[in-house]
């Protein structure tokens, strides 16, 4: 009885796992339609009126960073409700604030032409030489703080759900282990470090986000509030630089997760991996300074701290991360699928997206590439090659898992597919930056057309293996529960 | 079981005491950090004693506490508008309605506020928290003068207390996530 | 079940309370602060000018009343003021540039009135005003003398002044738009003069052609 009632609840609980993933996936295939179609107007290919391009651009930029981060916050509850208790119907608030929030958002661009970029930048939603309206702005702003408030609420429980287990946020990050309290068999698991990363620099994302949001709001609704705007720009880029930042490491969760099973070997929790999980935790709070590096108003000890810890900020989970990885799989006869695969994408995609985010950090280099599409180049390939390969990962591991659907040549191939047209944007966009073509501009020179063509070509074949993707996941959901899934094994075993 | 009775009664008269009354409002930091929440707490001390006399018109009213929990923060929002405090001191139906309305958030904290749980609880927080932020760097900020009534300097002044309940509420928060309560309990 | 719908309910009508409160509270989600309710309440009010007597910086002593038919632009300062009222006067004199050269004086008065008597004499009128290439006919500087006029002038006309303890004064400012019998026609935003002349013309010739 006892099972029965267990697998019962298992299915409810991937059904919703499952809903954020296909929500996040499919909101990824129709913003790459709205990058290649940026491109092919930069490109001279097609005709785009410029205000159309940055609401283009707009809903870009935030449908991509809200639609990855649904998804990986699925990913991490799924992974994370298996150490902890944590609350099914609070997914649910937050997957129904979330969706609230991208129907404003939507709205707000398309129907009220908010074109304001998803970084919002005071005090842009409000002097917009009439482009969009107060309504468009309010939308805009009002639906992003809804969605800010459905991630709190996950965060929230995540966090109340660690510390009722481990005793502290600390504990999570397995601080007594580090200190030699606790033998390292005794580490809370990657699952758990990994969440409560992410539940302390996203709550405090968050907060900062909403602060900054409904000062936003204010000046909106009454211009003569005004605000300091390099404040407002330093809590603006605490709360993206954060939340963008922190997709990967929830999503992340997939490779820790899969592996060890892929490969019947253990991954285990050392010291060495705490310390470094503890750094990048405290390193993502405090480097979004980045952002400003050519901001020279901001007090100069800000900047260097942002230049020496960005270098820092990145590679202590990177490097135990892709090292682990390397040694688990190595020698051990794991049998490629595609869900090991693009596991193992993910990785590469990460360490090599993580290069030209260092080059960009250095301030004598970012005075001259961070307005130029150097940077795109680079969140393109962190992005689109690691955190959104982990993401489908879990899609491919789950469908295996949890029900008969069988992988086929043609999955197989849109991962190479994938693979090769991400790297080909990636790396149109870094030639770009090289060329000097500035980002965010709507009209490109002839000089700078070529690169934008040639990614608006790779982004077809990128959208053709997504939907590939999609396709597999949705059979899925419609065969869900055949198998039981890994927890359900556990549990009867 | 009458004594919060009396203290939130006896708190309430000190409270309306002309002299008393005019001093606090006369001082913007004392008016919005110190009056005002004390004219919560009185309805606090009131709210427990009504709460426990007729619980069960509080079950059938406020069975979850959310809708107490949404009138708060209305109400609470309300009086950090700029203007109200202004309106406070100039119109007497504003200071009547305040001496009504501040303790009927304090009442209905005191049954809300155990029922709507850890989540709830941790939630409506953090909301203040960042909406505290928030007024401090309104007040410290503007360049305009958000009230009639008061000196820019006395502006800043309520701006800097706003950052302080910040910052305390933030440590707060810091020693709630990082310290381990098991242990100390056991 | 029940138990749900009669919860939702509840939710409902406590929103619609919190919806209702900030809806008057904010005249319709319209006046936030206090000077913003200030002048939505006088616009409705429409209050007249009590009836004071003036003395100008040229030291001519006449009661309000003597503008009888012609309209009023006036504004509320203290000369040793180092704030506000200097900025307040800037964009007044920009307005004044704005009125046609055959309007000034025949139709439409400008008008400083010092809420500081005491230091305010016409002669620091007279040397404040030159500041702001004010003739002192077509734009006047005056003083209040009596106390009791000016506090009624003040109050009614929702001019807050508080000492600020150092021979300052903190108060706000507006420009003040009166109509020919002395009635309140408008409150206007100082910080915007363009629109303020724009509006001060059209009143005035559509009052011509009428």
């Amino acid at each position: 009885m006892g099972a029965f009632v267990g697998m019962n609840n298992l299915k409810s609980t991937n059904k919703t796992v499952a809903t954020s993933l296909t929500i996040g996936g499919v909101i990824i295939a129709v913003m790459m339609i709205f990058g290649i179609l940026m491109l092919l107007a930069q490109g001279g290919v097609i005709d785009v009126p410029d205000a159309m391009f940055y609401q283009f651009l707009t809903i870009h930029g935030t449908g991509m960073i809200g639609a990855a981060a649904l998804a990986a916050a699925g990913v991490m509850w799924y992974f994370l409700n298996q150490y902890v208790e944590l609350s099914r119907s609070i997914f649910n608030w937050f997957l129904g604030l979330v969706i609230i929030g991208v129907i404003l958002v939507v709205i707000g661009v398309f129907s009220f032409e908010f074109a304001g970029a998803w970084t919002f930048l005071y005090p842009l939603p409000t002097i917009s030489a009439s482009a969009w309206g107060t309504i468009g702005a309010l939308l805009y702003l009002f639906g992003m703080l809804i969605l800010g408030t459905g991630f709190l609420l996950l965060y929230m429980d995540t966090g109340r759900a660690i510390i009722k287990k481990y005793g502290s946020l600390g504990k999570g990050l397995g601080w007594d282990v580090i200190s030699g309290k606790k033998k390292e068999e005794d580490a809370p698991p990657k699952a758990v470090v990994a969440s409560t990363m992410v539940t302390i620099v996203n709550t405090t994302a968050i907060l900062a986000g909403a602060a900054v949001l409904i000062m936003n709001i204010i000046n909106v609704i009454n211009p003569s509030f005004t605000f300091d705007p390099m404040l407002a720009k330093n809590l603006t880029y605490a709360f993206g630089h954060i939340f963008a930042n922190a997709i990967i490491y929830m999503a992340v969760i997939v490779v820790y997760e899969l592996l060890p099973k892929y490969t019947n070997r253990k991954w285990v929790v050392n010291r060495v991996f705490l310390i470094a999980w503890t750094m990048s935790t405290a390193f993502t709070l405090v480097i979004y300074t980045h952002h400003m590096l050519m901001d020279f108003a901001m007090p100069k000890w800000m900047l260097i701290m942002g230049q020496a810890l960005s270098y820092a900020n990145g590679l202590p989970v990177l490097v135990v991360t892709a090292y682990g990885a390397l040694m688990i799989v190595h020698k051990s006869g794991i049998k490629w699928d595609m869900g090991s695969g693009l596991a193992f994408l993910s990785m590469f995609g990460w360490t090599v997206g993580v290069v030209p985010a260092i080059v960009d950090a250095t301030i004598v280099v970012n005075h001259v590439m961070h307005n130029t599409k150097w940077v795109p180049g680079h969140f393109h390939m962190y992005m689109g090659l690691g955190a959104v390969v982990m993401l489908f990962s879990f899609m491919y591991y789950l469908a295996k898992v949890d029900s008969t659907v069988k992988e086929s040549k043609i999955d197989r191939i849109a991962l190479w597919c994938y693979a090769l047209a991400m790297i080909s944007i990636s790396v149109q966009f870094l030639v770009s930056g090289a060329l000097s073509t500035p980002r965010r501009w709507a009209i490109h020179y002839p000089g700078w057309m070529t690169p934008a063509v040639f990614g608006a070509i790779a982004g077809v074949f990128l959208v053709i293996a997504t939907t590939i993707f999609i396709i597999h996941f949705v059979r899925y959901m419609k065969n869900r529960g055949k198998l039981g899934s890994d927890k359900y094994e556990q549990k009867t075993a | 079981m009458r004594k919060p009775l009396y203290i939130g009664a006896l708190l309430y008269l000190i409270l309306i005491i002309p002299p008393i009354r005019s001093y606090m409002e006369s001082i913007m930091i004392i008016h919005m950090l110190i009056q005002l929440p004390l004219l919560m707490v009185v309805g606090w001390f009131l709210g427990k004693y009504i709460v426990y006399k007729a619980p069960k018109v509080f079950h059938a009213i406020n069975e979850n506490g959310v809708p107490g929990m949404i009138l708060i923060v209305a109400i609470t929002m309300y009086w950090m508008l700029p203007r109200t405090l202004d309106e406070a001191l100039t119109l007497p139906q504003y200071e009547v309605f305040k001496f009504i309305s501040l303790p009927l958030v304090g009442l209905l904290l005191a049954d809300s506020w155990a029922k709507i749980r850890d989540v709830g609880q941790i939630f409506i927080y953090l909301n203040y928290l960042s909406m505290f932020a928030l007024m401090g760097w309104l007040y410290l900020d503007s360049p305009i003068q958000l009230c009639n009534n008061y000196l820019i300097t006395q502006q800043k002044t309520l701006g800097w207390g706003f950052i302080f309940i910040t910052a305390s509420m933030i440590v707060y928060v810091l020693q709630y996530v990082f310290i381990d309560r098991r242990r100390i309990e056991e | 079940m029940n138990k749900r719908l009669h919860n939702l309910l509840l939710i409902c009508f406590s929103l619609v309370i919190s919806f209702i409160l900030f809806f008057i509270g904010t005249n319709g989600f319209q006046a936030f602060t206090a000077e913003s309710a200030r002048v939505y309440r006088l616009m409705e009010e429409k209050p007249l000018f009590p009836n004071v007597t003036l003395e100008d910086s040229k030291e001519r002593t006449y009661p309000f009343t003597m503008f009888q038919g012609k309209y009023v632009l006036l504004t509320f300062i203290y000369t040793a003021c180092t704030d506000v009222c200097p900025k307040l006067e800037m964009n007044l004199a920009k307005v004044y540039e704005r009125i046609p050269a055959e309007l000034l004086g025949k139709e439409i008065i400008f008008l400083s009135i010092s809420f500081d008597p005491k230091r305010d004499d016409p002669a620091t009128l007279e040397k404040y005003q030159a500041l702001f290439n004010s003739d002192g006919d077509t734009w006047r500087m005056a003083r209040i003398m009596d106390e009791v006029e000016l506090t009624a002038l003040l109050d009614e006309f929702g001019v807050i002044v508080i000492p600020d303890g150092s021979g300052g004064f903190t108060h706000n400012s507006a420009f003040y738009f009166v109509g020919t019998d002395g009635e309140l026609l408008d409150i206007l935003d100082f910080q915007q003069p363009e629109e303020a002349a724009h509006k001060v013309v059209e009143v005035i010739q559509n009052n011509m052609e009428g």
